[in-house]
Formats: C-alpha cells, sequence, structure tokens
C-alpha cells in the first residue's frame, strides 16, 4: 500500500472541530482519538501539573454521569470552593478548623456521587483501552469500542465536553501525587529527566514536567482546573480522528448531531519567548545507587524546519538498527555500552526542542569514556560526508514505522489525529517522507556542525556511589 | 453565567434532536464478531496493510532451562539474531537486516518460542531466505555470544532495583517452590551457560516444525519452504500448576523508591466449570479498572496507589488469580489493610446490577481485545498450541451469558479465598531511614 492512498476523509464541523475518519469495512471495532491542543505549556506560572491534572478529572463524570443529585452536590462543591479559597489566605491558626470544615463537605458530597460511573459506562460498551494522556504540547484521549458504538460514544464525549464535573478533586490530587511518587521520585532516572530540562531550557515552558512540581500540584485547586479548561477545551483546539469498522456517512451524522454545535471560543495561544541559543556547554553528574545512565541533548529547531527533518535521518543514522553508528560503534565493537538510544524532539513538538541521546554504560565503564566515544560519533558527522546508502536506509526505516502504526486502528487514530493537531495537517506524515528524499549528505554535515556542538549541549548523568 | 446559558440551551437543543442518553446506548446490543483468521495449507493467515509479519511458534521454551543454567533459552535467542547465519557472519547478516529494514525478534517465553519478523511487502522474499537461515544455521559466533551476555547481566542488574520485579521473582519463588519456574536468571547463572549449552537447546528447540502465521502478502511456497526446513514432528510443552507451593506472607526490599504488594495463588483453568463466572468476578474484584472494587476503594475513595488491580490468567493445565498494588513506601501496611477490607467486601456479597455491569464489559470487549492483526495471529498460534478448540471464543461467549449471580459470587469467593502466597516489597531507602 502506497502511503498516500490511505482514504482519510477530513470533516470541519461547523464549529471549528477537526474529524478524520478512515473507515475500514472488515475491522471488528472502531478507534476514536481525541486530541487537544493543551499541554503543560499552557499551564500559568506556579500551576504546573494543571493540564495532567484536568486530564485525570475528565472521567469524574458530568452533570449527569457520576452523580445521584447534581443540583444538591453542586452546591456542596461550590461552598468546598469558597473554603478551599479561605484557606490559601486564613492566618495559620484558622487553617486546622478550616481544613476540618472541607473533609466535612467532601464527606458530604460522597451520598450524591457515584464513583467511577463514567468508566463504567465506556466499560459496559464494550471499551478497551480507555485512557487519556498529557504530554508537554497536547492532551488525548482514546478508546476503542465494538461496531456500532459510535452514538454512544459521541453521546459520552459531548457530555464531557460541555459539561463535566470535577468532583472528588481532592482524593485525586493524592492520586496524581503518587503517580508522580511513582514514576518520578521512586528512582534518580526519573528525576533526572527533570534535570535535563531545567537546564537545557531557559525561558521555554519545556522546562517544566507535565506531571508537575510537587509543591505546585499541592496547590492546584478545582477553580483553577475550571479556568484552564474553559480556556483550551474549545471545539476549534480539538481534533478527533476515527478509525476502524463504520460507515462514513452515518458517522458524519452522529458527529453533527452530537458534536457539532458545541459552542466554540477562540484561542489565543498566550506568546512564546524562543529559547535563546545557547552559549556554553553545562555538565550535572548526580550519585546514585541506580545503575548509571548517560544523557546528551542538543537544542534544536522543531517542525516544520528542514533541521527537523534532517534530525529524524541523523536519529536513523545513529541508533536505527545493529548496523547504525553509534549502536555499532558503541554496542557492538567498543562494549563499552550495554544500551544506546537516540530521539529527535524531546519533549514536545510545538517549540524547539532537544535532539537527546541516551546511553547506559556497561559495568567497569565510566559515563565519561562513553561521552567521549559518542563524541567522536558526532564528530564524524560533522567532518565526514555521509554516505547516500545510511539516508537511503534511514527512508525505509521511517516509512515501515509510518505502516506500522496504521496498521492497527489505534495506531492510526494516534498519528493521524497528531499530525493534523501539530503540523497542522496529517498529511505531513507524507510530506516529511518526501522532505526526506531532499537531505543530502551537505545538510546532514551542516546540521550537525550547527547543534551537534559543545556550546549547545546539556548533558545529565547518573553515576554509581560508593556503597 | 453566558457560558450557563449557553448550556442550557444546549440542553434544550439536545431534547429537541433527540440526543441519546449514553447509559442506554452503553447496554444497546452490539455485534460481537470474534477474531478470525484463515487457515490456508497448515498456515494461519491475515490481510496486511503494507508491512507483512511472519510469526513462527516453536515447542518448548525456557522451562527447558538446566537449573543453574537459567537463562539458557534468553542467551541463545539474542545470540541467534547478533551472531548471524554460518557463512555470512554477524556483520554481514546485521547488515541485511538493516538494509532491508527487518525487525528480527526471538522471544522465549516458558512453554514456547515465538519468532516475529516484520518486513515491507516486496521485501518477503529476502525476509524468509534470512529466518530460516537464522533459524536454522545460527553461527553462534563466541564474540556475539559474549555480548548479548553483557547486556544480558546488564538488564538483570537493571531490572533487580525494580520493586515489581523483585516482587514477581519473590513471588515466583515461593509458588513454584522446588519447580523449575521458580529459578531465576541471575549474572551467575548468566556465566555459567557454554556455547556448547546453547548449541544443545538450540538443537532441542529450532528443530520441530513450528506453528506459522502470516500477514500481508507472502508467496505460500516460502511459508511452504520455511516449515519444510525443520525435519523433527511438533512438540508441544505444557507445564501444569505448581505441586508444592509455599504460601505465606514474604517481605523484602528493593532500590526503587516505591513499594509494591502482589498477593496471588492458582484458579480454575479454562475448560472448569466456572471459569466464565471467574472471569466476570475477576473484573469486578480488580481488572475492571474503575469499575472494579479495588480500584474504586483503593484509589478513587481512598487516593491511596495510583496502580492498583487483580489478573487471572488461565489455560488448559494452569491458571493463577492474582492482586497488586503500587504504593509509596510508607503506605505498604494502610494497603495491605485496605485489599483486606475489599475482599471482604467481595465476600460480603456482589449485587446483580455490578454481575451484569461486568458481563456485558466482558462480552462487548471481547472481540475489541483482538483488532491488532498481530495479537490476533499470535492468539490463534497459541490456541493450536494448547488444543484450545476453534469454536472456544463462541463457546465462551455463550457461557458468559449463561452464568448466574449465584455462580459469579462463588467464583469470586473461591478467587479470593487463601492461601495467598502475598509479597510485599519496600524500598531499601524507606528502611535506612527508619533505621535512623
Amino acid at each position: 500500500m502506497a502511503l498516500d492512498e490511505l482514504r482519510v476523509e477530513r470533516v470541519v464541523l461547523k464549529n471549528g472541530m477537526r474529524v478524520l475518519l478512515l473507515p475500514r469495512p472488515e475491522s471488528p471495532s472502531v478507534s476514536y482519538e481525541v486530541r487537544i491542543k493543551v499541554g503543560s505549556v499552557d499551564e500559568p506560572r506556579g500551576k504546573s501539573g494543571l493540564a495532567h491534572m484536568l486530564e485525570h478529572m475528565m472521567f469524574k463524570g458530568t452533570r449527569s454521569i457520576g452523580t445521584l443529585d447534581y443540583q444538591k452536590e453542586k452546591v456542596i462543591l461550590q461552598e468546598i470552593d469558597n473554603l478551599v479559597e479561605k484557606l490559601g489566605q486564613a492566618p495559620s491558626e484558622n487553617r486546622f478548623d478550616l481544613q476540618q470544615e472541607i473533609n466535612r463537605c467532601i464527606e458530604k458530597t460522597r451520598q450524591y456521587q457515584v464513583p467511577g460511573e463514567f468508566d463504567r459506562l465506556y466499560s459496559q460498551a464494550g471499551e478497551v483501552g480507555l485512557n487519556a494522556s498529557t504530554s508537554t504540547d497536547v492532551t488525548s484521549y482514546h478508546v476503542t469500542l465494538p461496531r456500532g458504538r459510535m452514538e454512544f460514544w459521541a453521546a459520552m464525549e459531548r457530555e464531557r465536553m460541555i459539561g463535566p464535573v470535577f468532583r472528588e478533586f481532592y482524593a485525586e490530587r493524592d492520586v496524581v501525587l503518587r503517580e508522580r511518587a511513582q514514576r518520578v521520585d521512586a528512582s534518580d532516572k526519573g528525576k533526572l529527566y527533570e534535570e535535563l530540562l531545567l537546564h537545557a531550557f531557559s525561558f521555554s515552558p519545556y522546562r517544566y514536567p507535565v506531571i508537575g512540581i510537587r509543591s505546585e500540584i499541592e496547590q492546584l485547586t478545582r477553580r483553577d482546573l475550571k479556568d484552564f479548561y474553559a480556556r483550551f477545551y474549545t471545539p476549534e483546539n480539538m481534533v478527533v480522528a476515527i478509525a476502524g469498522g463504520f460507515d462514513p456517512r452515518e458517522a458524519k451524522r452522529i458527529l453533527n448531531q452530537y458534536l457539532a454545535e458545541i459552542p466554540s471560543s477562540p484561542i489565543v495561544e498566550k506568546p512564546i519567548m524562543p529559547e535563546p541559543a545557547k552559549t556554553h556547554s553545562v555538565r550535572i553528574v548526580r550519585k546514585s545507587k541506580e545503575e548509571p545512565q548517560l544523557i546528551m541533548s542538543y537544542l534544536k529547531p522543531t517542525l516544520p524546519h528542514i533541521d527537523d527533518t534532517c534530525f529524524d535521518v541523523i536519529q536513523e543514522m545513529l541508533v536505527g538498527g545493529k548496523t547504525a553508528r553509534l549502536t555499532q560503534r558503541l554496542v557492538t565493537q567498543k562494549r563499552i555500552a550495554s544500551s544506546v538510544d537516540a530521539y529527535n524532539g524531546f519533549p514536545g513538538a510545538r517549540f524547539d526542542n532537544l535532539f537527546m541521546i541516551i546511553a547506559a554504560p556497561f559495568s567497569g565503564v565510566t559515563n565519561q569514556e562513553l561521552q567521549d566515544a559518542i563524541k567522536i560519533e558526532l564528530f564524524r558527522l560533522q567532518s565526514e560526508p555521509v554516505d547516500a546508502s545510511e539516508i537511503e536506509r534511514a527512508k525505509r526505516r521511517m516509512k515501515k514505522s509510518i505502516l506500522l502504526s496504521l496498521e492497527t486502528d489505534t495506531g492510526a487514530a494516534g498519528l493521524l489525529s497528531y499530525f493534523e493537531l501539530l503540523a497542522g495537517d496529517y498529511r505531513y506524515m507524507y510530506e516529511n517522507l518526501k522532505t526526506i528524499e531532499s537531505i543530502t549528505p551537505d545538510m546532514i554535515m551542516e546540521c550537525s556542525r550547527n547543534y551537534l556542538r559543545e556550546a549547545n549541549e546539556v548533558i545529565v548523568s547518573l553515576e554509581g556511589e560508593p556503597e | 453565567m453566558r457560558k450557563a446559558f449557553i448550556i442550557g440551551l444546549l440542553a434544550l437543543l439536545g431534547a429537541c434532536t433527540h440526543l441519546g442518553d449514553p447509559r442506554l446506548l452503553a447496554v444497546a446490543p452490539v455485534e460481537v464478531r470474534v477474531p478470525s483468521a484463515e487457515y490456508i495449507n497448515g498456515t494461519y493467515r491475515m490481510k496486511g496493510t503494507g508491512v507483512s509479519h511472519i510469526a513462527i511458534m516453536f515447542g518448548g521454551g525456557t522451562i527447558f532451562d538446566g537449573e543453574g543454567k537459567e537463562g539458557t533459552l534468553k542467551l541463545l535467542c539474542a545470540s541467534m539474531i547478533s551472531g548471524g547465519i554460518v557463512g555470512l557472519g554477524p556483520e554481514k547478516t546485521e547488515q541485511i537486516i538493516d538494509d532491508l529494514s527487518i525487525d528480527i525478534s526471538i522471544s522465549p517465553e516458558r512453554e514456547y518460542t515465538l519468532v516475529r519478523a516484520a518486513f515491507l511487502e516486496e521485501d518477503a522474499y529476502q525476509a524468509c531466505q534470512l529466518l530460516v537461515g537464522i533459524l536454522k544455521r545460527p553461527s553462534l559466533d563466541n564474540g556475539r555470544i559474549e555480548l548479548q551476555r553483557s547486556i544480558l547481566t546488564d538488564g538483570i542488574v537493571r531490572q533487580q532495583q525494580q520493586t515489581m520485579t523483585v516482587a514477581f521473582d519473590v513471588f515466583r519463588e515461593h509458588y513454584y517452590r522446588g519447580d523449575p519456574r521458580s529459578h531465576k536468571v541471575t549474572p551467575a547463572t548468566l556465566r555459567s551457560i557454554s556455547r556448547q549449552d546453547l548449541v544443545r537447546a538450540h538443537q532441542k528447540i529450532f528443530i520441530h516444525k513450528p506453528l506459522i502465521g502470516v500477514i500481508g502478502n507472502v508467496d505460500q511456497q516460502l511459508i511452504d519452504e520455511l516449515y519444510h526446513s525443520f525435519d523433527s514432528e511438533r512438540a508441544a510443552v505444557q507445564v501444569g500448576m505448581p505441586a508444592d507451593p509455599e504460601f505465606g506472607s514474604f517481605e523484602t526490599n528493593a532500590v526503587e523508591k516505591q513499594c509494591v504488594l502482589v498477593m496471588a495463588h492458582g484458579a480454575p483453568m479454562i475448560e472448569h466449570e466456572i471459569h466464565a463466572a471467574s472471569v466476570i468476578a475477576n473484573h469486578i474484584i480488580g481488572a475492571g479498572g474503575f469499575g472494579s472494587r479495588l480500584v474504586k476503594e483503593i484509589r478513587t475513595k481512598m487516593g491511596l496507589a495510583y496502580s492498583s488491580g487483580s489478573f487471572y490468567q488461565a489455560r488448559p493445565i494452569w491458571a493463577i488469580f492474582g492482586i497488586y498494588v503500587v504504593t509509596e513506601p510508607e503506605n505498604g501496611q494502610a494497603v495491605r489493610k485496605a485489599v483486606d477490607e475489599v475482599l471482604q467486601g467481595i465476600n460480603k456479597g456482589i449485587t446483580v446490577k455490578e454481575m451484569e455491569w461486568a458481563r456485558q464489559a466482558v462480552m462487548n470487549s471481547y472481540a475489541v481485545k483482538y483488532t491488532n492483526p498481530n495479537v490476533i495471529l499470535e492468539r490463534f498460534l497459541e490456541m493450536d498450541y494448547y488444543d484450545i478448540d476453534p469454536d472456544y471464543d463462541l463457546r465462551f461467549l455463550d457461557q458468559l451469558s449463561k452464568v448466574s449471580l449465584l455462580d459469579v459470587q462463588a467464583a469470586a469467593d473461591n478467587l479470593i479465598a487463601g492461601p495467598w502466597v502475598e509479597v510485599l516489597v519496600n524500598s531499601n531507602h524507606s528502611i535506612d531511614q527508619a533505621d535512623e
């Protein structure tokens, strides 16, 4: 199958919501992906973790789902909001009583709440993979349902697009703190990535972790969430992709009936100061009982800049396969690394981002030795012309990777919506492959010289500490 | 205010355009299509979308590793790809793999070994030739064996820092006491494996006719050649329930700063009369996400843990049911208590509403789990391997539709009844702090 033979229909609903339809008549199910252009980069200063917290709260039900009597519940929820606001300004001697009062109100709300009803309905309908994710750039909600359930899906998503209720907020905030504990605080490696971002970006919103800073998560309120939701969860800021066993005509009828009438408001993106060019190298070494790890990163432009495509090729040349440069030299030949990987576009693609190399040294090898060996390969990229066959191989691998993603309904819905939202057009994934055709060995050399240089690097590492 | 007005207007508009009620739409009858693949000339086949896949299942897996030589099959499989083909050598083999962008993996499971290859449609011939070479005539290059030994050793050392890995290792040690499944791959066992051990392991597994599945356009003649390049008759290895599990509570620690509770024991096998009811019960206990009792109580209501749930795996001659919770080091005991309360609640009674919810969830999602062609194909190979009747899916759906509340309650009581092998792993870090 040629990539551009993919029969995707792009529909724009009258409220501005973009929908991509990929019917596959033989599929027994349908995958849905709702992507919203909001992520941690959109959070107000001091409110890190808000986008991710909101994603969690979008499963807590609506005015009619998850409640026995919303009108009564609402009164208590508002009372809690008022008390939390007072708590924030209260002198310390009053705080204990206020907190007790809040706890009493939370208990009172429980009599009206039906925990987990939103998920339970999806589950009853036969969902698989009901989940969501938040990145620096995007928040995504995905699910796969049996064919014939599109009206149910549209009714559920409409419910949470017009009237989510952020109930059980404070218990969920604890869950998010535990998620942070599990994913970040539990290991020094988790913390290493936060350290990398902090040093790699001075102004960019990519500086802050998606999950949020613990002390800031602890201060988030339901009101913060409501404001953030009202600002970004608007149809014009959303892309929906649907792939699987459905009739496109029926799909359009359902979409128009359930989602097209949701009111939209224009999005005003906050101006982002471009990340200034780095002037000196940064090296951070952390001692740890964990196994050592090395991360090297370089600031570079994001898509659709041609240099971003060059880095897609560089990534493949360095780690795409067993004979790729870094894999071959560090793992197979010199045997100084047990693993090496590279990633173009960390942590997101909306703003200038990082090209990153992650390597783990074999026992007895220092991070410095590993780093020196990596630098030799980076220097080769800058000084020796690339063989055209390496670019050809990179192109094949990238094409195959896209085809593999498109193989499943879930993968297709995810990929189409991702490019539609971030690149403005899902066809960017084909265009990028064509752009690769235009990449020359000279361009790879120039790109490497411009970005893979010492003054532009941030290196963080974990090193063993004596027992 | 303006937003409230708009929402009110929308509600009115909704009523006028007859928007469906999600509660009713969720339970509307839906067609459940069980997964299917064609069976042609001894090969399971499915359509592809540009990339072709071949899945090959050989009888025999890590259960064959000798005592003190655990990791033999893992090391063999890694060395087969890395070491290349006799006559070609490692470098040339890797070059062909990379030039054609072929992904090859050889994954040893406990009872079988699964080989997967993915390649662009136009490269089917070269991919099949390469596969036959790697599987039949691996050069098992000494240098590459040492490289793979180092990589596996490094991976084990890293995994041993994770609480979840430690928890399941300790669980296996006690649940499968005195049985090869309790043995652990360690740097020492990896060190003791010789090239001759690998050659012997290769001759034990990669000589038997395998089960084969194909996605995409791969000529049947190529598949026939692949199949006939293995001479011995098919061999299926199956191991049953453990003979002498050591039930009880076990505590240990790991470097990672979190706490994991795992508790599990045997469960009804796939043909047992309460298997269908047990699947529904498992959904209610902890496998049904936010609607399940464990998640609802421990995560949603108490905010005690981010990850929790239950698992139930059943095969013709073995089955296991278990519960897991991941939390912060200081919450270990609170979580243990909360799990007990949830289990007591299950004993007190499952409601009709819960049972109907779980039944619909399991039945309606049955086909949805198998939409990835690779997953479907592997399922067919596995069903064939374990001699599960091809009509099993339809029969199982029928059984699900007939279970009663009494059946589900009995199945749940059975699943959560002791004795357990219970493992609590906490972090070294918290223990250090407590000592101070």
